[in-house]
């Protein structure tokens, strides 16, 4: 083969050192293997292969190759398991196993205010809603005044608390268990995850990391699991 | 199909079949077990999610791996990765073809300590290779993926995908011809005429496959 | 008849003036009371440091037999949902209180051999006035001899919040662990 000046020779074929007319590039071999060389180069390949031992040798070194690479990948028992934890977080998450809608779907309708009365068309309606806006500003200053004087509000009333009881067989020699402080819950309503995992090393093992939710659906907190694939077992 | 239409179970087995080879092929990428499960894992999550608008227009196995892929390489290419290497810049070497190996048995019973050795060469020559050219050879040993979805699979042309196969068989043969070098002249015979290496095994062996395992001669009866 | 026209807007002018009064009274008020006392009361914060703090243990052995959750276990909402909801059947196996050292490590002996190896690694103060108490926890699970299963487990916990470690597989089941700093 002879490279024409100027014209890139492609990549992906190697140029084989003094072939005998009609007979397969490696490259061609591996084509034949892998099943992907069209007809009628596939025919010529395969006559050729009949004849020529040093061919039949290289496509008996890819089929040792890659009966070794299949075997090797078959017994990779480590990847036992995985069905187990990604349907436990299909389970565990709805999210997790929720599809995916297109963009469209996801849009909301704008709230809007319903029959709202056209405003009249005159100053006066204009000087109407800002001494109203002022008046609420005022009500509002009125507010934050009188709640710097206010005495403390009761923290065991104004702070919601979900609970988790200890279970009654719990001694009584060791404190009951405390309901837990939602006022440590986030302010916006985010889920909040109980226990953080600070650090984590599965080992050999698969695992997966789990926020149950605990407790009332309103207080968002969570359980954290941790959830280990355990092939060899006792 | 039944996981499409929000079947759990029949999404449970398409896992339970494929995370073998899936694992497989996504160590062969990122190289660390852990990573590689993660991978996995997530990958068959994204699967999941994305059936319900999951309109076949390519193999689900495609899809699959093509989440695998990408996965992976988001990983390879965080800094502090000493994998950092994903594709070798390198085209095919125009003046190496695949080793002849002259001694080549393969439907030779070949006991385990010696089928152990070679493994261990090929593996060796495998972790070599950069992890995408890995990825490649994998997805077509392991799961028999045809070039057209292995492109599809990584978002390159169906060349590339070829040339990064030849190089990596190119490797891989130069360390089963090493295996067989090293053994002297005292092993081996000639292949020609023996009827496991007949024209009719060669050409069944080369038919075309789609998403089916290829033979072997160790396949054949 | 223009007034009742503009009373929705009127509504709402006044609507969003008392929201607005009351959330600077809260917010205002948040700040000038003295912090409440924590609902989940931390060890004693005063001079002396704390070192120890004691720990519930809860061994379960999961199973799919029908028998449904043991009574003795209690309250542990979680166990009827996932991950826990794959198995239908919870049996109390035991139940230790093991006191936790900073630095020390005290260790659980669990039903299929293995150890279980719990570490106070460290007690975080709170940021501010009304936060609780931290506890950084370091938990292993080897086999003494043997394999370990569990390298490292480290959480960062208040006190009274469960987490667990789960997975073991044990007589046709798996076991499952939880472990609570108790205040």
């Amino acid at each position: 083969m002879t490279m024409n000046k100027g014209q890139p020779v492609p990549r992906h074929a190697p140029m084989a050192a003094a072939q005998p007319p009609g007979s397969p590039s490696d490259l061609e071999l591996m084509q034949y293997f892998d099943g992907e060389l069209e007809e009628p180069r596939r025919s010529a390949v395969a006559a050729f292969l009949s004849a020529d031992l040093g061919a039949q040798n290289k496509v008996a070194g890819l089929r040792i190759t890659s009966a070794i690479l299949r075997d090797e990948a078959e017994s990779l028992s480590a990847a036992d398991g995985i069905a187990d934890l990604v349907m436990a977080k299909i389970h565990a998450d709805p999210s997790v196993g929720a599809p995916v809608l297109p963009p469209q779907a996801q849009v909301l309708p704008f709230p809007t205010l319903s029959s709202k009365p056209a405003a009249p068309a005159n100053d006066n309606s204009r000087r109407i809603f800002a001494a109203l806006g002022a008046l609420a500003v005022a009500a509002a200053a009125a507010f934050a005044l009188w709640g710097r004087t206010a005495p403390p509000v009761d923290p065991a009333r104004s702070t919601p608390v979900a609970a988790v009881t200890a279970p009654s067989t719990v001694p009584t020699a060791v404190n009951p268990e405390p309901e837990i402080d939602a006022a440590s819950v986030n302010a916006e309503a985010d889920t909040e995850h109980g226990v953080e995992v600070a650090a984590v090393n599965f080992g050999a093992h698969m695992g997966s990391i789990f926020y149950v939710p605990s407790g009332s659906i309103e207080a968002k907190r969570t359980t954290t699991v941790v959830w280990l694939a355990d092939d060899a077992g006792e | 199909m039944r996981a499409q239409k929000g079947d759990a179970k029949a999404f449970r087995s398409l896992v339970d079949r494929h995370q073998r080879r899936a694992y497989a092929i996504a160590l062969g990428l990122v190289r660390d077990p852990n990573d590689a499960r993660e991978i996995v894992q997530e990958a068959f999550l994204r699967v999941y999610r994305g059936l319900p608008t999951f309109q076949g227009s390519s193999s689900f196995f495609t899809w699959l791996y093509r989440i695998v892929t990408n996965l992976a390489i988001d990983l390879i290419r965080k800094p502090g990765r000493k994998d950092a290497e994903l594709v070798d810049g390198q085209s095919v070497d125009e003046a190496t073809d695949f080793p002849l190996v002259s001694r080549i048995d393969g439907a030779d019973p070949i006991n385990v300590m010696r089928r152990r050795e070679i493994a261990a060469r090929i593996q060796a020559a495998l972790d070599a290779l950069p992890a995408i050219h890995r990825g490649v050879i994998l997805m077509r040993e392991v799961e028999g993926m045809s070039y057209e979805q292995m492109a599809e699979a990584m978002g390159v042309s169906k060349g590339t995908i070829m040339s990064r196969l030849f190089h990596a068989r190119q490797k891989l043969q130069r360390a089963l011809a090493d295996c067989y070098a090293e053994e002297g002249p005292s092993r081996g015979r000639s292949t020609s005429g023996e009827e496991e290496d007949s024209p009719g095994d060669e050409e069944q062996a080369a038919l075309p496959r789609k998403n089916t395992r290829p033979k072997t001669s160790e396949d054949q009866p | 008849m223009s007034l009742l026209h503009r009373f929705p807007q009127i509504a709402l002018c006044l609507s969003l003036g008392l929201s607005l009064g009351l959330l600077a009274r809260g917010t205002l008020a948040d700040d000038s009371r003295p912090a409440a006392p924590a609902q989940t009361p931390a060890p004693a914060q005063s001079a002396t440091p704390v070192t120890s703090v004691n720990m519930e243990v809860i061994v379960l052995h999961a199973t799919n037999d029908g028998t449904g959750i043991d009574p003795k276990i209690g309250k542990i909402p979680e166990l009827s949902k996932p991950p826990f909801s794959s198995y239908n059947s919870y049996k109390l196996l035991d139940r230790p209180k093991i006191a936790v050292t900073k630095g020390a490590q005290s260790t659980v002996k669990l039903p299929n051999g293995r150890d279980m190896a719990v570490m106070l690694k460290d007690i975080i103060a709170p940021a501010k006035k009304g936060d609780p108490t931290r506890y950084l926890v370091s938990t292993s699970i080897q086999k003494p001899g043997g394999n370990t299963f569990l390298p490292l487990l480290d959480v960062n916990a208040k006190a009274g919040e469960w987490f667990f470690v789960a997975g073991q597989t044990y007589k046709g089941g798996i076991l499952v662990i939880g472990l609570k700093v108790l205040p």
